[in-house]
């Protein structure tokens, strides 16, 4: 249990730590106030919890400006190799053709992992433009980290994702939806889907301890996100360190899951 | 290192998958976490303020200090609900909770001193602590006033972090008598900033357990970039001193 001691002696956990959902540049929308805004100051809050990279999709996706969300990303993977790498933001009210363009500018780019959809706030994971990019994900074989927030985007759309993309590797975010009701909703999909995964991410609103959690969706299932900086992301970390899962497990959630779904990815792969 | 969580709860919950929590579950949850005690309301003192009360009192008693009695209370003194004001004066000297709940939202009633003066004046009285959660009627709009009226009484806020900066920080550094616990406050980087900048004497470590679990905020605090001192101040010595300050005689 050396990660759950050095967490409560406030030391930077020693195993890999991968903070597969993060979203860098300020954002003050919602009421939400950001100290730390600069990537700049991330990296040392990294080195302070023991977190070795993150992956991110900057916070103009929100607003579904993807080009500014993609060149943010592209800029902090370019200062921070190796410490920080980007999702391609895919944005549906830019269209296919938008779409396209963003996938063709980083889809050779290391520092870029896979997709982000932000679902819900676009509107359902089954329209056309989503689709369209679920299908070069497909085909890469990268992740996809789509948001869940209760029943937005409808189970029943993501359900389809799944049921007409079997190889997909996809993450619905939040645990499947902020709850533990939709938790539990995504733990039966993912009994009939093996390519569903969730991160922990905004786990603020669930009960359920991680340890309930691994033990519904299997220790493999689970991937270590914070929200950063949209949240901060000692809580989801604190989580999984003072939980009493054993090291091996922690290890898993908290980074060797996420590689493994880089293993066959054609995109960019995370090197610790 | 000393833990007290000031917001804990025994008793029946809707919307989870346990439904009712128990005293063990709680204190499970506890040694789980290193969390020394804890000041623990009943759910049941929400629908009956008299039971639920007693049964945390029995509660508190037999534990040895690890559980502290919140009370839940109701302005309508002198009711078939709540006793008179003289009869409330002698049961909480008697009694002495560690501080006092209200629910204006779900009991149906307006938390200001047109209401709830009588009862705040007693509280003010003795100085006990006056935990309220966000969700159930605070208003921000008018706990400034509160504040001001009733200067002796720490009210405490529960569950005011996330998007709740543009108040935290007005009341904190413009009423001496307004805290905050430290569930939900994880906007990044906030409570940091918070403590380095005006001090760690308005926060208090409060988890919502055994509903949530502690560890998130646990961590916030343990990885928190402040002073060791700062630490220890939310994690106990804050309430230890509100408790210190209670007026009993």
């Amino acid at each position: 249990m050396a990660i759950r001691d050095d967490a409560f002696a406030g030391k930077p956990i020693k195993s890999k730590i991968i903070d597969s959902h993060t979203h860098i540049h300020m954002f003050n929308d919602a009421g939400l106030y950001q100290s730390i805004t600069e990537n700049s100051e991330i990296i040392p809050l990294m080195d302070k919890l023991g977190i070795d990279c993150l992956v991110t999709a900057p916070h103009p996706i929100i607003y579904g400006n993807m080009s500014y969300a993609n060149q943010l990303a592209a800029k902090a993977v370019l200062e921070y190799p190796g410490r920080m790498y980007g999702y391609i933001s895919i944005c549906p009210g830019a269209g296919i053709d938008g779409i396209k363009k963003e996938l063709k500018l980083y889809e050779k780019n290391e520092g870029f992992l896979g997709l982000k959809l932000l679902s819900g706030y676009h509107g359902e994971l089954d329209k056309k433009e989503y689709l369209y990019a679920l299908d070069f994900a497909d085909e890469m074989q990268c992740p996809v980290i789509a948001h869940m927030w209760t029943n937005n985007p409808t189970v029943k759309s993501y359900e389809y994702v799944l049921k007409t993309h079997k190889k997909l590797k996809f993450i619905a975010a939040h645990l499947g939806g902020g709850s533990s009701e939709y938790f539990f909703k995504a733990v039966e999909l993912m009994k009939e889907y093996p390519n569903l995964y969730t991160d922990v991410c905004g786990s603020l609103y669930n009960e359920l301890d991680i340890e309930t959690i691994t033990e519904a969706a299997g220790e493999d299932r689970i991937i270590y996100g914070s929200d950063l900086i949209y949240l901060d992301p000692r809580y989801d970390l604190g989580k999984i360190i003072f939980s009493t899962l054993s090291d091996e497990v922690k290890e898993k959630v908290l980074a060797e899951n996420y590689l493994s779904l880089l293993e066959t990815s054609q995109m960019g792969k995370i090197k610790i | 290192m000393k833990i007290t969580d000031i917001n804990c709860f025994v008793g029946y919950i809707e919307s989870a998958p346990y439904n009712l929590y128990t005293p063990e579950m709680l204190s499970g949850k506890m040694d789980k976490y290193g969390i020394t005690n804890a000041v623990v309301y009943s759910k049941w003192a929400i629908g009956n303020h008299k039971e639920g009360n007693a049964e945390i009192s029995a509660l508190s008693e037999k534990s040895d200090g690890r559980f502290s009695a919140c009370y839940v209370l109701a302005p309508n003194l002198d009711t078939r609900q709540m006793p008179s004001a003289d009869e409330l004066i002698s049961q909480l000297k008697a009694e002495r909770p560690a501080a006092i709940k209200l629910y204006p939202a779900r009991n149906g009633y307006i938390l200001d001193s047109f209401y709830c003066g009588e009862l705040l004046d007693i509280i003010n009285e003795f100085k006990i602590p006056l935990l309220l959660d966000m969700n159930e009627g605070l208003n921000f709009a008018t706990l400034p006033t509160l504040a001001n009226e009733f200067p002796d009484i720490p009210f405490v806020v529960l569950s005011a972090g996330l998007r709740f900066s543009h108040y935290v920080s007005p009341l904190i550094t413009k009423r001496n008598n307004v805290y905050f616990d430290t569930r939900d406050t994880i906007d990044m980087g906030y409570l940091d900033e918070m403590v380095n900048r005006f001090g760690s004497e308005k926060f208090l470590f409060g988890s919502n357990m055994p509903h949530m679990d502690p560890s998130g905020m646990l961590s916030m605090i343990i990885y928190g970039e402040f002073a060791a001192e700062h630490k220890e101040n939310i994690l106990s010595d804050n309430w230890q001193r509100l408790q210190e300050a209670i007026k009993w005689q």
